[in-house]
């Protein structure tokens, strides 16, 4: 497991949203879905972020992230050449299997999930994001050059206007993919399960919760999940943060 | 002689080193056990253990406060079956001492499990009478003296393993519940669990915690329970294993000065995965150029 990051880069990419780009060694088996439990310097309870991008060649790793706390204030003001104790890759990621039609779903910031996908797998990407709002758009150029992008709005300001499941609705029975990666607000989620049943389609999402030792030793971070007809509280850290959508048991 | 100047005997189990996990913060081992090699720590207090398997709380489970955490997993855990079946052949090859931490809703409930847990492969058993996130997780049998006599009786019983009773600090004279420990025939005693609070979030006017109040740990702790193990090394005649917010080297010292045995480490886990081998590299060079052992340290507070 690696430990140390540098910040290369940290800036507002949309409001309230940062992109923070950092040296580090990437490890193999480092994949889309993994995250990284950054520890910041003021506060010793680390804070997981999914890892966005990152590239093996130029040994770098990124990260969004929405200014929200205290702890994402702090982070928001760490400077190139801030070194930082940061456990990575965590979690499962998605395992994808032999899918090779793969849609990439993201609401909001859960889009930031997205883009390693093009690093982690093969096959034939399309991407639908939706925000609320033209200013909120975060990573369309970097989804784009994966394959096909849609881009909702709510208020129609850019993109098509509706939601972002409206999209990959009409698109899904047109395209047909193997497999849905996705993130973003649970009722989104709730509404890509109803998809994913209707279709038939496979759809794995990635999970968050407020979480302790990112290893799966402290069972804080637990989500619920249905298995074999029961429901179980399951670790985001370790058992996740991607889950099928079928078992995941929303509010 | 080269006599390892951090070996501890507990209770007749030996320990290569004063450094426990504490329970709930280090699973069942196995975690951390990818991460660096568990055999160098002196045992494992393991995650916490009812008869049948528990869920324990919803989420949020966890609250940063300052200088610490507050959690309310509500003893999540996969039950006596499952630990002695799936669990137990994996963390038996640790390499390290382990202790079961049990917990119930009812005297028989606790004979049960010590029962089973007692034929598993274990060295000790830790008795929980103390989670502050269950209604009834043992919190009932912690309180009073006389049902922590009970409790720790009844589980002597069951059991012909060497006996920790873990005490809670949310109690008006934690020297009365440590003396009916030792009485009901506990072999140790440690301390403290977590102190029992809440966070609040002013914008939403919401507990943090969804089960409204918590278990507060981590460096807040410390002075709480430096006191408490000083107050009941000078009650009992029993070792005591001590914790509260232990992040460092230095602060395993000043609870063996004051008293304790062996410590248990939690928080820092959870703040750092390699908490406890960088502690320990520390303490062992610290002994090394003091020429000390952690017997003649034991209890040397001045007052």
């Amino acid at each position: 497991m690696e430990r140390k990051i540098t910040v290369l880069s940290n800036k507002e990419i949309a409001p309230k949203i940062f992109k923070l780009t950092a040296a580090a060694k990437i490890p193999d088996k480092t994949r889309c879905g993994n995250f990284v439990h950054i520890q910041l310097k003021e506060k010793p309870l680390r804070r997981p972020f999914c890892i966005c991008d990152f590239s093996r060649e130029l040994e770098t790793l990124t990260i969004v992230y929405e200014v929200k706390g205290e702890g994402t204030k702090l982070l928001s003001g760490y400077q190139k050449g801030t070194c930082l104790d940061a456990l990575f890759p965590l979690g499962n990621g998605f395992d994808i299997k032999s899918a090779k039609k793969i849609f990439l779903v993201g609401g909001g910031l859960g889009t930031a999930v997205l883009p390693a996908a093009f690093k982690s797998y093969e096959g034939e990407f399309t991407s639908f994001i939706g925000f609320k709002s033209k200013e909120n758009i975060i990573l369309a150029e970097e989804l784009s050059l994966g394959g096909d992008l849609f881009v909702s709005t709510e208020d129609g300001s850019f993109g098509e206007k509706g939601f972002v499941t409206d999209c990959v609705k009409r698109e899904i029975s047109l395209r047909k993919p193997d497999i849905i990666l996705a993130c973003g607000p649970e009722p989104m989620l709730k509404s890509l399960q109803k998809i994913s049943c209707q279709f038939g389609t496979k759809t794995l999402v990635s999970l968050e919760e407020r979480m302790g030792c990112g290893v799966g030793a402290c069972v804080v971070c637990a989500v619920k999940i249905k298995r074999d007809g029961q429901e179980h509280n399951m670790r985001v850290c370790k058992d996740g943060p991607v889950f099928d959508i079928n078992e995941v048991v929303f509010n | 002689m080269d006599k390892n100047p951090l070996a501890v005997n507990i209770a007749g189990v030996k320990f290569k080193n004063p450094l426990i996990a504490a329970s709930g913060t280090f699973g069942y081992g196995l975690e951390y056990s990818e991460i660096y090699d568990v055999s160098k720590i002196g045992g494992i207090s393991l995650k916490g253990l009812t008869l049948l398997p528990k869920e324990g709380n919803d989420s949020p489970r966890i609250a940063e406060t300052p200088s610490g955490i507050l959690n309310s997993v509500g003893l999540q855990n996969p039950g006596t079956k499952a630990f002695v079946n799936d669990y137990m052949p994996k963390i038996k090859k640790l390499g390290t001492v382990l202790i079961a931490n049990i917990a119930g809703n009812t005297l028989e409930e606790y004979a049960q499990t010590a029962k089973i847990v007692s034929a598993s492969g274990v060295d000790m058993i830790e008795l929980n009478i103390s989670c502050p996130n269950v209604k009834q997780g043992g919190m009932a049998f912690g309180v009073e003296p006389d049902s922590v006599r009970a409790v720790t009786e009844k589980v002597k019983e069951n059991s012909s393993l060497p006996l920790i009773v873990k005490l809670t600090p949310n109690v008006s004279d934690i020297t009365k519940n440590a003396a009916a420990a030792q009485k009901g025939g506990a072999d140790a005693i440690s301390l403290i669990n977590t102190i029992s609070g809440m966070a609040v979030d002013y914008k939403t006017r919401r507990p943090v915690l969804k089960n409204v109040t918590g278990g507060l740990s981590g460096p807040a702790v410390k002075p709480v329970a430096l006191k408490m193990v000083w107050q009941v090394y000078n009650t009992v005649d029993i070792p005591i294993i001590g914790m509260g917010g232990i992040m460092s080297y230095t602060d395993v010292l000043e609870f063996i000065i004051c008293g304790a045995s062996a410590v248990q480490i939690g928080t820092a886990n959870i703040y750092n995965p390699t908490a406890m081998p960088e502690i320990l590299a520390d303490l062992e060079r610290y002994f090394k150029e003091n020429n000390l052992t952690l017997e003649e340290l034991k209890g040397t507070l001045i007052v």
